[in-house]
């Protein structure tokens, strides 16, 4: 028999939860590092923050396997609360790059350089390096406690981080963010009540063998509870009616923080649905299944219907119809969910991870552009992108390929493929209307993407060349380049996954449970 | 395990109830009251009431953290919120919006579905109570056997709730001078 | 004692909370409506890990842990409240329509 000495605590394996670690690590590094950097010092916080993600994405090589657990129970060895299986590993691997590409557009909003309007250096970097501790914990979470803490803490330095802008909308912005967020995780947390009542345990394998043996008087709790926690998660990524705050947050929000969110944030949300989908309650597919679709559904459509009323001359237009973009591509996502419940979850977490893996690069790419544009323009109409291709062409071919990737439109071409997996994915899953609805979609988004990619090849207007303010000698040198090389970094991504589809297809048939 | 029935309640389940009761009101009247200070102090009743419930459950530990920091910092924090907001002492013009009707609505239909499924649910399905089954000792060892990976978690997020509060709320005077 | 005292109490808490973060406008008061949210799931926990005799404690150790969320949630909440305060002078949720969505394409949000 164990000794007290023996097995105190649980016994952890340090390699195998690396990754979320070292982030946390870094992230605690570069506040304390904020204290004792002198004032003319503190521009190294930026490249402290890449390095400590660097590693961590580093981190996962030796995990590629996807055989590792950790933290397991001393007496079962069958339930851990940390997996790194292939799927965990992969989405962390978006999350991580995700990361980096957002701390690459953030090293010119914290140049202490740019004077009041720049932003706390230490404080923000450790904000977002929490926030993506928790995204790298989310998808590897095998216990309900872990999985809803991880999306707390995913959630919760984002608060704080669209607050940062204190002028003009951020606190609004925040304000509302907060409220849908704590109210979506009061509901959430309601279903996990119940699911546990029902199951006996909160660790996802033996809620799905509790479930299945649970007493059948509390069959009905159990198909609310899982209801409840699955509405709630997916009102936490911004489905439909939780899709609101979305916009304004957007917009109140620092453009890096917009982007994180946009990608980074969405993506972790939905593993964390897939991981609770394919591995808590797989006898319930005949209840999440609909719902889910029926969610994907109106998310995408009001997405893009929101996304169609964008003007030209509204301020914030360019943000704006990006963030309802990221919407209706948030009910994209969906679709391989809701059919993880007829065509098993292998071929949804394959077709969702190649899906999410091109909108990270695309969408990362598109907001890295309109960073950069918007140095110069700030007011960020969609009618300052007329005529980009005159002044910065190659800022215009980047913005171009990423919205044709986004809307599925060969050069775009692993958009088109990634969008024919999904709606593969959901005809065999006999989900034909929402394939329609889907396939409709697509068809209506493609006006404004292309819309806004003929803007920016269009002659530009006489007037808008005299107008460019004159960058100072040397401020527009530095930031520019880390810019620049976000949207380098991106693009390189699209196009390697544009000219060898496989790279990301080859999940499609996957083996990941 | 000898045959018991709903209408024979024990002297806990006699306080129970008196209290949910307590509770329940508490409640109510946090949410429907007009003046904001009266809707802290009796979110602070509703609270104590609670633990009060876990203290009756034989959940020890839970009830004295419930006490300790929902109502020692979580109240505390909300009153401050109101006065820093310059809430009135008197009722409020502001406290309520004009969705009452829809709000009350759902609200009822919320509990009515609720109600009737837990009812269902639990027909039959007894607590025992005669041995505690929540004493410090015992939840402090499933912590550290079962639960640290989350417990380690949650220091990172009340870590960042703390750098976070910190510098949304400062003041900003001017560049590099606030610290 | 009988399940159905702590889960129906349960239950009618989480609706009088739910019927005050649709009712109510001061956001303060909408925090304390999602807190008593909060505080009826975790006695839903509490009671059904007794009536389970959970071996791992499950339901108290996620009822500790959903206490020190609220408590979070709480403090950046009330930061984020009071910054919205000095900055528009108000905290009414339906008043604060500076980012909302243009109406008519020439008039310009304020």
């Amino acid at each position: 028999m164990t000794t007290l000495a023996d097995r105190l605590t649980q016994s952890v394996d340090w390699a195998v939860i690396a990754p979320p670690v070292i982030t946390a690590v870094t992230a605690v590094v570069v506040l304390v590092a904020d204290l004792f950097l002198p004032a003319a010092r503190k521009r190294l916080l930026g490249p402290i923050a890449l390095a400590g993600l660097a590693l961590a994405a580093l981190a996962l090589v030796p995990l590629r396997h996807g055989d590792r657990v950790t933290f397991c129970l001393a007496d079962g060895p069958g339930a851990c609360s940390y997996a790194a299986d292939r799927f965990a590993v992969l989405v962390q691997l978006l999350v991580l790059g995700g990361a980096l590409l957002t701390a690459l557009l953030s090293l010119q909003e914290t140049d202490p350089r740019s004077g009041d309007s720049a932003l706390p250096g230490g404080e923000y970097w450790f904000l977002l390096l929490s926030s993506v501790t928790g995204a790298a914990l989310l998808p590897a979470s095998r216990d309900l406690a872990t999985l809803i803490i991880a999306l707390e803490v995913t959630t919760l330095p984002a608060y704080a981080l669209v607050a940062l802008r204190k002028g003009g909308d951020g606190p609004e912005a925040a304000l509302k963010f907060f409220l849908t967020s704590v109210a979506a995780t009061a509901v959430t947390l309601l279903g996990v009540s119940f699911v546990y009542a029902a199951s006996g345990s909160l660790h996802l394998g033996e809620i799905a063998s509790g479930l299945s043996a649970a007493d059948p008087r509390l069959a009905t709790l159990a198909e609310a509870g899982v209801a409840l926690t699955l509405v709630g998660f997916a009102f936490k990524t911004a489905a439909v009616p939780f899709h609101f705050w979305v916009p304004e947050t957007y917009l109140g929000a620092p453009l890096p923080v917009a982007a994180y969110l946009s990608v980074v944030g969405k993506t972790a949300g939905l593993a964390g649905l897939v991981v609770l989908t394919a591995r808590g309650f797989p006898d319930h597919g005949h209840l999440w299944g609909p719902v889910l679709a029926a969610l994907a559904g109106l998310t995408m459509t009001v997405g893009n219907a929101a996304a169609l009323r964008a003007t030209e001359d509204a301020p914030g237009g360019a943000v704006r119809l990006l963030a309802w973009s990221s919407v209706g591509q948030a009910g994209y996502l969906l679709v391989p969910i809701a059919a993880g419940a007829y065509v098993g979850a292998d071929e949804a977490m394959g077709t969702l991870l190649a899906y999410a893996l091109m909108y990270a690069a695309a969408n990362l790419g598109a907001f890295a552009v309109v960073a950069y544009a918007g140095r110069r323009s700030p007011g960020q109409r969609l009618a300052d992108y007329r005529g980009l291709w005159a002044r910065q062409p190659l800022a215009a071919l980047a913005l171009g390929f990423f919205l044709l990737c986004l809307a599925g439109l060969p050069p775009g071409v692993i958009g088109l493929f990634a969008k024919v997996a999904v709606l593969r994915t959901a005809v065999d899953a006999g989900l034909g209307v929402l394939a329609v609805v889907m396939a409709v979609n697509v068809a209506v988004a493609l006006y404004y993407y292309l819309r806004w990619t003929a803007l920016l090849f269009r002659p530009a207007p006489p007037a808008a060349a005299a107008e460019a303010p004159a960058d100072g000698p040397g401020d527009a040198a530095r930031p520019g380049r880390s810019l620049a090389g976000a949207i380098g970094l991106a693009a390189a991504a699209a196009l390697a996954f544009s000219g060898a589809p496989q790279l990301i297809l080859g999940f499609t048939t996957d083996a990941f449970l | 395990m000898t045959s018991r029935e709903l209408l024979s309640p024990s002297g806990q389940d006699v306080v129970f109830v008196l209290v949910g009761l307590v509770v329940l009101g508490a409640a109510v009247l946090c949410v429907t009251t007009r003046q904001l200070v009266h809707a802290a102090l009796w979110l602070v009743v509703a609270l104590g009431g609670l633990a009060v419930q876990y203290l009756l459950l034989t959940a020890e530990f839970v009830a004295w953290v419930q006490v300790l920091i929902y109502l020692g910092s979580v109240v505390v924090l909300l009153l401050f919120g109101l006065m820093l907001t310059k809430a009135p002492i008197g009722p409020s013009p502001d406290a309520d919006s004009g969705n009452r009707p829809v709000a009350l609505a759902v609200a009822l239909a919320a509990a009515a579905l609720l109600v009737t499924l837990v009812i269902d649910a639990f027909r039959t399905a007894w607590i025992d109570l005669d041995t505690p089954h929540g004493t410090a000792e015992q939840v402090g060892d499933s912590l550290f056997r079962t639960w640290v990976l989350p417990f380690e978690a949650l220091s990172v997020l009340l870590l960042a709730a703390l750098i976070g509060a910190i510098v949304v709320s400062r003041v900003r005077s001017r560049a590099g001078g606030d610290r | 004692m009988h399940l159905v005292y702590p889960a129906v109490l349960a239950v009618l808490l989480f609706c009088v909370g739910l019927y005050g973060v649709l009712a109510r406008r001061n956001a303060v008061l909408v925090l304390m409506s999602v807190e008593l949210m909060l505080a009826a799931v975790s006695l839903n926990l509490v009671a059904f890990d007794v009536w389970l005799r959970d071996a791992t404690h499950a339901g108290q150790v996620f009822t500790l842990f959903l206490i020190a969320l609220s408590a979070a949630e709480i403090g950046i909440g009330l930061a984020i409240v009071l910054l919205v305060h000095r900055a528009r002078g108000t905290v009414a949720i339906d008043e604060l329509r500076a980012l909302r969505e243009p109406r008519a394409p020439q008039r310009e949000t304020e």
